[in-house]
């Protein structure tokens, strides 16, 4: 129920959003094949239908079960939430770092700091960290000869 | 074409294409073996590591591991009860049982032979149909073209696991996001928020990477304990079961079919083929109430079907340019980075390629049977990999794979920010699969749907009229369409069938 009522809100925000912003390069005085905000437009209707449907659901869900009187909802926190708000922050920051530092000690860094947060230990995540950053580095940058990010510091 | 269809092939297969396809098989065994890495998420990270390889190679080696580790998801299944990919979710049923009593070679070798067969068939049925289909699809307009994409499209968001509402939601939001970028007709920048990365759109395959493989560790990560148990079974055995599986030949065919069928419905893939297979067993069975209990027939219906949903899922990916299947539809990412688009007309600029895929498959199904006979023993042994250090591994691979596409640092912020969103989905119930497709045909959908309205000069109504009253295929997909949007309705509870 909770999880059709966001959805809807959701999708019923983007397809307002989307709608609008093809205002910007809508040309009016083209035909429906030219208007390059045509298709981007009838695709928010639809969604923006799909959302207004889902948030009419969650109602009509929520209106059902509050006459039933049940016993409560309890949302349980999960535990596994925190590892994943924790790896996708260290992942930005990775990133970010790649950007700034090039890829060899950011990757070793983050391969490192990842598993011990995911409950490795230290030394084995230093064991794996390093010839897992070299093996990468090998494989694509030298065998595939992608060109390496160098990092803005080091250009 | 003809007889050159199945014997050109030949020339692409050199030794680069053969070293290829044998690492992706070896691939695949060990990701499908790995129970919360799926075949899906293992080719989308991959697709960029073939970007220096061949064509050929590229495509060899992604199908290797499409097709192994959609068998080796028996692996795990057998020997812990935890199916390595969900294809293998029915195997669990019969090989876990017979693996407790200390029959695991014999459950493995059941299911090794059986996928092998059940692969082999879909090979045949994919060289012998997917130049039928490719040569009616030739003839379709625009318009047309439109409605087999969209006709794809609602039949993945209806079959996707969970409810089809938000299936077709997840399909249209990825159409919407398919229209950033430079418009086909008149090269006007639509959705690009002065951000000049965004001009030629959203990298389809930083956000394949991202809502399939990044969103799938943060999911596996949200639930941690999935590692090994301490122990493994002893597995001796498995080449003495070739012969049960021969003697229950009616059982393959029967599965192999129904594996195809499924598997060429856009979106359906193995996981519902199994399902659909074992069920049809338990009707066909003469002792039914041991289905559940370690029958060798469960464990071929299972694993016959799910690995002929890969012929069958190739057949519209290469006839139609619609994918069978969630991996199939990473698979076309792959097609197009090389330059190449599935559909009809592959059959007409690529028949060689096209030859060497039908050939490439029949190897493949022949390698994993070699492979998984010899080497089960050793994948029992990825079982006890600590799952962090996986998880941290995959993380790196896709962070990397994903820069490597273009050398671009703004794909792989696509890349988290597109595994953000499929984290949010999964947690939302909102298939991922729908949004993957649309990002893919979208460009393809809005250039046929505008070419046809064009044609129109204004006269919308009389084209319409045009359409349907001078080719009856206008009407038949316009049906298909039709009945995949509002089928759900009329059954009122806005529910997939099959919920994953």
């Amino acid at each position: 129920m909770k999880r059709d009522l966001t959805s809807g809100l959701v999708a019923a925000g983007f397809a307002v959003f989307v709608y609008a912003e093809a205002g910007r390069f809508a040309e009016s005085g083209a035909s429906l094949a030219d208007n390059p905000a045509l298709y981007p437009r009838i695709l928010a209707v639809i969604v923006f239908a799909m959302g207004v449907v889902l948030i009419v659901r969650a109602m009509v869900t929520f209106l059902k079960v509050r006459k039933e009187r049940p016993p409560e909802e309890k949302t349980e926190k999960s535990a596994g939430m925190r590892y994943v708000a924790l790896t996708v922050a260290l992942l930005t920051v990775y990133v970010g770092m790649i950007h700034l530092l090039g890829f060899i000690v950011p990757t070793i860094a983050f391969t490192v700091v990842t598993q011990v947060s995911l409950g490795t230990k230290l030394k084995t995540a230093v064991f794996v960290g390093i010839p897992l950053t070299t093996a990468l580095y090998l494989l694509f940058f030298i065998f595939f000869k992608v060109p390496i990010p160098s990092g803005i510091l080091f250009e | 074409m003809s007889w050159e269809l199945y014997t050109a092939g030949f020339a692409l297969f050199d030794a680069e294409a053969i070293a290829f396809m044998v690492l992706g098989v070896v691939l695949g065994l060990v990701v499908g073996a790995l129970p919360g890495l799926t075949a899906t998420m293992a080719v989308s990270i991959l697709v960029p590591l073939t970007y220096g390889l061949s064509m050929t190679a590229a495509i060899m080696m992604l199908l290797g591991v499409y097709c192994s580790a959609n068998y080796a998801g028996s692996i795990s299944a057998t020997l812990v009860n935890i199916p390595g990919t969900p294809s293998a979710v029915m195997t669990t049923i019969d090989a876990y049982p017979m693996a407790l009593r200390g029959e695991a070679g014999r459950a493995i070798g059941i299911a090794t032979l059986s996928s092998s067969l059940g692969g082999l068939f879909s090979v045949f049925t994919l060289a012998l149909f997917s130049p039928l289909i490719a040569g009616i699809a030739l003839k379709f307009n625009s318009f047309e073209m439109f409605l087999v994409a969209f006709w794809g499209l609602s039949m993945m968001a209806y079959v996707s696991p969970g409810s089809t509402l938000k299936g077709f939601l997840s399909g249209f939001a990825g159409l919407v996001i398919a229209t950033i970028g430079y418009d086909p007709i008149t090269a006007s920048p639509r959705f690009i928020f002065d951000e000049p990365n965004l001009l030629g759109g959203i990298n389809f395959i930083a956000a394949m990477i991202g809502l399939f493989g990044l969103a799938e560790i943060l999911l596996n990560i949200e639930k941690p304990g999935q590692t090994a148990r301490q122990e493994i079974f002893e597995i001796r055995g498995s080449l003495r079961s070739f012969l049960e599986v021969i003697k229950l030949w009616a059982v393959v065919l029967r599965s192999s079919v129904a594996g195809v069928i499924v598997g060429a419905i856009p979106g359906a893939g193995g996981t519902i083929a199994a399902i659909v297979a074992y069920a049809q067993q338990k009707r066909f069975s003469k002792r039914p109430e041991l289905m559940g209990t370690g029958a060798p027939e469960g464990i071929t219906a299972a694993e016959a079907s799910n690995n002929a949903c890969t012929g069958g899922a190739m057949t519209t990916l290469l006839s139609l340019g619609i994918p069978g299947d969630a991996v199939t539809a990473v698979l076309i990412g792959a097609f197009v980075l090389h330059g190449i688009q599935p559909g009809p007309f592959l059959f007409q600029n690529n028949f060689d390629l096209v030859s060497a895929i039908f050939m490439g498959m029949v190897l493949i199904n022949i390698l994993f049977l070699v492979f998984g006979m010899v080497g089960a023993r050793y994948l029992a042994r990825l079982l006890l990999i600590p799952r962090p250090i996986l998880n941290t591994a995959i993380l790196v691979l896709s962070v990397v794979g994903t820069y490597a596409v273009q050398a671009s640092m703004f794909d792989v912020v696509v890349m988290v920010a597109f595994g953000s969103l499929g984290y949010v989905m999964a947690k939302q119930e909102i298939p991922r699969a729908p949004m993957v497709l649309a990002l893919i045909l979208g460009p393809l959908m809005e250039q046929n749907f505008r070419r046809w309205l064009s044609l129109a000069e204004g006269e919308y109504g009389l084209m319409i009229l045009d359409t349907y009253t001078r080719n009856p295929v206008s009407i038949v997909l316009t049906i298909l369409v039709v009945g995949t949007v509002v089928f759900p309705l009329i059954r009122g509870n806005g529910k997939s069938t099959f919920k994953g």
